[in-house]
């Protein structure tokens, strides 16, 4: 108490020399400052940690002093002994001395042992626990000091990927499937292709042997392309000069039936054609409008065989109109084994399908397709609808797009009904 | 320094020039009066004396306390605002 008294007599000058002898800031003492300062001068007098707040440099030093102590306690537990939560442990009583530190030992402790299991391999066993002693002492010092370990804390969270590890292919395991089955859309692809190549091929080869047989009359191929440059020269042609080569036409058409034998049976529905023929020749404007198919069409069946062109177009427009990949490569394998039931089938449904233009670009396609353009038209026709298709399956496989689509429309008609009645 | 109050910014935003204490962060009505009554009228009287006390914080702070008997968190706010202050213009 006599320091004290001598230190509220003391006059600004000395009081700033006591401070200062006693290791204190050279703070310049004033009127207004005087009270807070013997204040400190007596706390640091009294005894250093009474108002430890109150000195600045004290607080400084004491942390400085703590962190490499708090390591060194680590390092030397982590050298000893082999048990890390023990280590650990002991190496934090030292450093600690708050109440909820004991606490967060606890946590850590139930932390530890849920953490080892993740650490399967032994080679990360033996460095986990050095991770795991260091970040107890970091989360210390992040608790005393306030910015100075952050370098270190990115040390400490390095084990947690390693920890993690496991998981990781996890999500590299749910993303195999994707590059699988794109892989396998992609083999699917060639496979399909290939099939489509190699009945294509056998097709060709059946109806090349079939011509062989048949044409001793017809016409040699180099027609082909002439036959479909004709249609497009009745195009531009008057209208009465066209129909007498129509005519010319039906008589070639009536003696390919009689001449080409039973096998292809699709003779009623081009039968059917013809018949449209027919009329068409009796109307002028009518058969002018219809004859560039028809003729291109009835052209190729006179060059190479009715059958040929009957048995090529039908699948290969359903096909390209649906885009529909099972159901080419049925109509395909239908056009290289099966009977003539399937062939029909796939036409009619291509003739109810398409129209009088469709029914032109079909006759195009075969002419493509004798002449062997096949590959191209498919490169021009394919690919777009089927990745459209693929993208289709793809995006409904993921976001189940059918099931919102139907859940959208049937709001939209709601809303419409409700804006309807209201 | 959580989050930051509009008086806060409004003084850390401008020159202080003649700005009376009370517009210091933390320092009210009440307060004000107390450094009025202690001489520090205005907001450089207490940057005066926060920089004679070489901005220390815990200084600062048991002066405050000591004046006008504030609290530390009016301590702590008039100190953070202070602080800003000489950061933004000194």
């Amino acid at each position: 108490m006599a320091d004290a008294d001598n230190l509220d007599n003391l006059s600004n000058a000395e009081l700033r020399a006591r401070m200062l002898a006693q290791g204190l800031p050279n703070i310049p003492v004033t009127d207004s400052s005087r009270k807070v300062l013997v204040k400190r001068l007596r706390a640091s007098l009294g005894g250093n940690a009474a108002l430890p707040a109150a000195s600045p440099k004290k607080s400084n030093a004491r942390r400085e002093t703590l962190q490499p102590a708090a390591v060194a306690a680590a390092a030397a537990g982590q050298v000893d002994k082999t048990d890390g939560t023990q280590a650990a442990a002991k190496s934090r009583r030292t450093i600690a001395f708050n109440p909820s530190d004991n606490k967060e030992d606890d946590r850590r402790r139930q932390q530890q042992p849920v953490n080892k299991p993740q650490t399967v391999p032994e080679a990360i066993a033996v460095v986990k626990p050095v991770a795991a002693k260091a970040a107890p002492i970091q989360s210390r010092r992040i608790s005393n000091s306030e910015r100075r370990e952050q370098p270190t804390e990115r040390i400490v969270r390095k084990p947690e990927p390693i920890a993690e590890e496991p998981t990781v292919p996890k999500q590299r395991e749910s993303e195999k499937p994707l590059l699988v089955n794109s892989l396998i859309i992609l083999e699917s692809d060639e496979e399909e292709d290939e099939q489509l190549a190699q009945a294509a091929q056998s097709a060709e080869d059946q109806y090349s042997h079939h011509n062989k047989q048949i044409a001793s009359k017809p016409k040699p191929k180099p027609k082909l392309t002439a036959s479909t440059v004709n249609t497009h020269e009745y195009v531009a042609k008057p209208l009465y000069p066209s129909l007498q080569p129509n005519t010319m036409e039906q008589q070639r058409i009536k003696q390919v039936y009689e001449h080409v034998p039973s096998p292809t049976q699709p003779r009623t529905t081009l039968g059917g054609s013809s018949n449209s023929y027919d009329y068409r020749a009796a109307t002028g404007r009518y058969s002018s409008y219809v004859s560039s198919p028809a003729q291109s069409y009835t052209s190729a069946s006179s060059t190479i065989g009715v059958s040929t062109s009957l048995r090529r177009s039908p699948p290969r427009t359903y096909s390209n109109e649906f885009s529909d990949d099972t159901a080419e490569e049925d109509a395909s394998q239908g056009v290289k084994f099966e009977s003539d039931f399937a062939r029909n089938l796939a036409r009619l449904r291509a003739e109810r399908i398409g129209d009088r233009s469709s029914s032109y670009r079909r006759t195009i396609a075969t002419g493509s397709i004798i002449t062997g353009g096949r590959r191209s038209l498919r490169q021009e026709q394919d690919p777009s609808s089927k990745a459209f298709v693929r993208l289709w399956q793809t995006l409904d496989n993921k976001y189940k797009l059918k099931s919102k689509l139907f859940i959208l429309i049937v709001l939209l008609v709601l809303f419409g009904v409700y804006r309807f009645f209201y | 320094m959580s989050g930051t109050t509009q008086k806060y910014r409004n003084f850390v935003a401008e020159p202080m020039g003649e700005k009376s204490v009370t517009e210091l962060a933390g320092i009210g009505e009440t307060l004000g009066g107390r450094l009025i009554e202690a001489g520090f009228d205005k907001a450089y009287t207490v940057l005066g004396q926060y920089l004679v006390l070489k901005k220390d914080k815990e200084l600062f702070k048991d002066w405050m306390k000591d004046v006008c008997h504030a609290s530390s968190n009016q301590a702590s706010d008039c100190y953070n605002c202070l602080n800003d202050w000489c950061e933004e213009f000194m």
